[in-house]
């Protein structure tokens, strides 16, 4: 699904060149749950950003849906992302100036194939507070309409910047929740990152990343439920 | 540190600030340049006129001999004369005597004071064309003779000039100019308080490239040829005084007209323009000192703004409130005061431009040009404070807050504009039409911030284009509509085989307003009076008095009022048939029958004739060709519109500007949405029907709001230059010109977007989306 063909990404500020990804290659499969762990500076949000059509590579290539995205200009990753992707970030990044509703139908009408708006809002349990504005909700609540907002055109990977950085134990473990029932009831490939260990325990697969390589690579037969993520 | 920061953040933001910065010295230059050029002529103006008696008023006495006169006229002084002209050509001693005798007669009225005011009209022959030389004899008590330069006429042969035509004609002291086959030798230069070039040949023909006033030594005048013309001039010595009145108690037979003078056409000319000038500059200066306060404010609150994060570290570690304020505020004041006073400087350096400019027409004394604590304050320390006190404001309350709280994320709060009543309406619209209704009215203080600035800025630009025709549709439109290409006056009631039509001029008053009666064949085909509505008005002059819109707007009247007409002593009671779509300054129109039964009890009465062919007759005493004076119009227009032209750019460009720097900040405020739009998979062109669609339509709304405020403003100024200052002044606005504006502002708007795009295009969308959410 997903496929790194000894992927590089250099930055350039000024004079300094640094290296935030080094010749990486990888392969994610459809119905994955990855999470990529790392300290910060490690490469982490480079990498999301690279899968995500977010950025290009300044060397290799990637592939999604066995789509080269990285041949692909401004406007052909945007449309990528319109049809594939979905994203979650930590700061929620809603548009406060549109209330619950309105901030997914923003997303669902990208979608050829939405799902009811009331519906996914009731699967996050927003439903309730659909007419509301993004200031009026707890910080959970907010992430629970991030991730109404990615789910509501069904995209076929849902990238998850630490979508639990800015929530305390019992919220991010509902959010968390949500997250590992779409990829066990939708098959949705999820790409989490974090540098949050524990969250590895419900992955079926962890990536480690340091200083922009990949340094352990492994697979999880038995991903545990969210309960037993011990924050 | 924190002054580090700020100019990090102006570095991030130098074309805006740049721009800021060039509005905020524009609104000192423009009020300095005035305050200082126009400011200096007033200043001394009104020390001329008061130290050279300017006269309060003029009267007409009659050029026929009456029976009062001849009570005067001994056995000796009697002649075949029946003119006051003629007797002054027989009989020299007599003329005094009957003259002295009418000013006594006249200063019998208390309250006054008297001195006639002699002069001869006549031509210098030393160039190509001919040249009019209006000659007084000096004066001792009124309209007393100022010297400029050299010395004043103290023997035979010389002659002072006006400085103006000197230049005008590469003459100094010291060179001679011929009239009547005498040459007389410039001894300097002189200006007279009653300054009334204008009317020498006609009211708007004032021109010193071939007109000049000048004075003789007084027996050089006495023994001058030509004819004596005079009026008498007058000053109160009490105020209040009713002129009118008492001339009607004193039932004087040889007293034609009376008229105020002071500060108008006939004396002073332009001192009200000068007021007019100042006053228009300074409401110009105000209105873009206040959008760019407004525009100051709003970066600053951006500039403040992005400073929260890095406010609320330092608050963190400890620094107090002050410690923050007062770098920024000091920087603010030095950023402020650097333009501000640049502005004052350019305006000191261009002031004495300013006041040669008027000086180069305006027949008034010169001065130094001399800085006012006063000026300095208005141009330089008032904006300032209102700048420094805004930011005050926008600081304190944000360094009121608790340092966690500037940490915080900042979350704005929408309008909540309810939709409950419009739901159903609001959920029909397409999604572009809702999201763009969201995003205004849910910013509705930004948005209604952004209005107000397009809104000035457009309403500026509006006013400045509608200078174009500000002066040149009065005099030459007005020559322009009808048919007279010449002018004849009679010395009597003589008659000429050339083609004419016979018609009245006269001075005169209509409520105690002067006026110029033109009396007209109701038929008349060379001069026709239409309304603004295109009705042809040669019908009214049979039930009343046509007046031009000029006039109209000059003494506050409109059709149906009730008028008094006054006019060489008779009163005449008549009802405004008509308002006539000219603006020729203070004409009035009567059928020429009425006003010939009315005023002279002879209805075949006339003095002048209209031609559509150049007259040449010498039945008249005076001719004057239209052709002559839009040629005139024409050169002092080229300087004026040199200076409206120059009026307009500054207006223009300040216009733009500001529209440039809002279309900035409006779309710098929506870098966040478009990071994330665009992240959620929007394409450019659905981002901005999106975000800036709103905007569009908002533009074009503003667009027509202003265009029915600015035909508004352009009413207003029109009253009030005309009732404040007697100027005519014909503010236009063509379809041509909205076109233009609207044209120029969105380029103005379409390359703001741009250029603030750029850079939100420069980072990444991850990046973008975390720098600009805060």
């Amino acid at each position: 699904m997903i496929h790194f063909n000894d992927v590089t990404k250099i930055y350039n500020k000024g004079q300094v060149e640094t290296t935030a990804l080094q010749n990486i290659t990888l392969d994610i499969t459809q119905g994955t749950f990855l999470v990529v762990l790392g300290p910060s500076g490690s490469g982490k949000s480079t990498m999301l950003n690279l899968m995500g059509a977010l950025d290009e590579p300044t060397k290799g290539t990637i592939s999604v849906s066995e789509q080269n995205i990285s041949s692909f200009n401004d406007k052909q990753l945007t449309q990528f992302r319109r049809d594939y992707l979905g994203f979650v970030f930590q700061e929620y990044n809603l548009l406060q100036t549109l209330n619950v509703k309105e901030n997914v139908e923003v997303t669902a009408r990208l979608s050829n194939n939405p799902m009811e708006i009331e519906t996914v809002l009731e699967k996050v349990g927003l439903k309730h507070h659909m007419e509301k504005y993004p200031y009026e909700l707890s910080g959970g609540e907010q992430q629970r309409v991030s991730i109404a907002r990615a789910l509501v055109k069904q995209p076929s990977i849902l990238f998850c910047d630490e979508p639990t950085g800015a929530l305390d134990e019992q919220t991010a473990k509902e959010v968390l929740g949500v997250l590992k029932a779409l990829n066990e009831t939708e098959n949705m490939t999820i790409v989490l990152i974090t540098h949050n260990q524990s969250l590895a325990t419900i992955a079926n697969r962890v990536i480690r990343l340091n200083s922009g390589c990949i340094v352990e690579d492994t697979i999880n037969e038995t991903p545990s439920g969210v309960e037993a993520i011990k924050f | 540190m924190i002054v580090k920061h700020v100019l990090k953040e102006v570095k991030s933001k130098w074309v805006s600030i740049t721009l800021l910065g060039i509005i905020i010295a524009l609104s000192s230059f423009i009020y300095t340049t005035v305050d200082l050029g126009i400011g200096t002529i007033e200043t001394n103006t009104n020390a001329y006129f008061d130290e050279y008696v300017q006269e309060d008023f003029a009267l007409e006495l009659s050029a026929l001999l009456t029976p009062s006169d001849r009570d005067y006229m001994d056995e000796e002084c009697l002649s075949s004369a029946f003119t006051l002209e003629a007797l002054y050509r027989e009989d020299r001693a007599c003329f005094n005597t009957v003259l002295n005798a009418r000013l006594e007669t006249l200063e019998s009225i208390e309250g006054i004071a008297l001195e006639a005011r002699l002069f001869k009209d006549r031509i210098i022959t030393s160039f190509d064309s001919d040249h009019t030389v209006r000659i007084f004899r000096q004066t001792s008590s009124i309209n007393k003779t100022y010297l400029q330069r050299g010395s004043l006429p103290e023997n035979d042969g010389e002659i002072a000039v006006l400085k103006n035509y000197a230049n005008a004609n590469a003459l100094q002291i010291g060179d001679t100019v011929n009239i009547g086959d005498t040459d007389y030798e410039i001894s300097g230069f002189i200006l007279v308080p009653d300054y009334n070039l204008p009317a020498l040949i006609h009211p708007f023909l004032f021109t010193t490239d071939t007109q000049t006033i000048a004075v003789m030594h007084n027996e050089t005048f006495d023994n001058l040829g030509g004819s004596i013309n005079y009026h008498v001039a007058g000053i109160f010595t009490e105020e209040s005084f009713d002129l009118d009145q008492a001339l009607d108690d004193a039932d004087i037979d040889f007293l034609m007209s009376s008229t105020l003078t002071r500060n108008n056409l006939r004396s002073g000319a332009i001192y009200t323009e000068i007021e007019g000038s100042k006053g228009a500059a300074l409401f110009i200066s105000v209105m873009i000192a206040s959008v760019g306060i407004v525009i100051a404010g709003l970066l600053m609150k951006k500039i403040i703004d992005q400073s929260r994060r890095p406010f609320g570290i330092l608050r963190a570690l400890g620094m107090k409130e002050n410690e923050l304020f007062i770098p920024f505020i000091v920087l603010l004041s030095l950023y402020s005061f650097l333009f501000l006073v640049l502005g004052y400087y350019l305006g000191y350096l261009s002031a004495p431009s300013v006041r040669d400019f008027f000086l180069s027409f305006y027949l008034l004394p010169s001065g130094a040009i001399t800085l006012t604590v006063q000026g300095i304050m208005v141009a330089v320390f008032v904006p300032m404070a209102v700048i420094l006190g805004m930011t005050m404001v926008i600081l304190h309350r944000l360094l009121r807050l608790s340092p966690l709280e500037l940490l915080k994320l900042k979350v704005e709060k929408v309008s909540k504009l309810s939709f409950t009543k419009f739901k159903m309406l609001f959920d029909r619209l397409s999604f572009y039409i809702r999201m763009q209704i969201a995003f205004l009215l849910r910013n509705i203080v930004k948005v209604s911030v952004y209005a107000l600035g397009v809104f000035f800025a457009l309403l500026l630009s509006f006013v400045s284009i509608g200078l174009y025709d500000v002066f040149s549709g009065t005099i030459d439109g007005y020559y322009d509509s009808i048919d007279v290409k010449s002018v004849g006056y009679f010395s009597g009631l003589e008659d000429t085989d050339e083609p004419h039509e016979k018609v009245i001029e006269m001075n005169g008053t209509i409520n105690g307003n002067q006026a110029f009666f033109i009396g007209l064949n109701n038929d008349t085909a060379l001069h026709p009076l239409f309304d603004a509505s295109g009705n042809d008005l040669r019908n009214a002059l049979s039930d009343g008095v046509v007046i031009s819109k000029s006039f109209a707007l000059l003494s506050s009247l409109q059709l149906g009022d009730d008028i008094m007409l006054r006019l060489g002593g008779t009163s005449y009671e008549a009802q405004v048939s008509g308002v006539a779509d000219i603006y020729p300054g203070e004409h009035v129109f009567m059928d020429r029958a009425l006003m010939g039964e009315v005023f002279f009890e002879n209805s075949d009465f006339y003095n002048a004739a209209y031609s559509n062919e150049i007259l040449t007759s010498d039945v008249f005493i005076e001719v004057f060709n239209t052709e002559d004076l839009l040629q005139s119009i024409e050169s002092i227009n080229d300087i004026i519109m040199n200076v409206l032209y120059i009026a307009m750019a500054s207006g223009l460009a300040i216009g733009m500007i500001i529209i440039y720097l809002l279309s900035v900040l409006t779309v710098e405020d929506q870098y966040y949405n478009i990071a994330l739009f665009k992240v959620l998979g929007y394409q450019d062109k659905e981002i901005n029907r999106m975000l800036l669609g709103g905007y569009d339509k908002l533009n074009v709304v503003i667009l027509l709001l202003v265009i029915p405020t600015t035909l508004g403003i352009f009413q207003i100024l029109t009253w009030f230059m005309a009732n404040e200052y007697q100027m005519i002044m014909t503010f236009s606005l063509s379809v041509a010109h909205v076109f233009l504006i609207a044209g120029l502002y969105g380029i103005i708007y379409v390359l703001a977007s741009l250029h603030a795009k750029r850079k939100v295009k420069a980072v990444s969308l991850q990046a973008a989306l975390k720098i600009y959410q805060r």
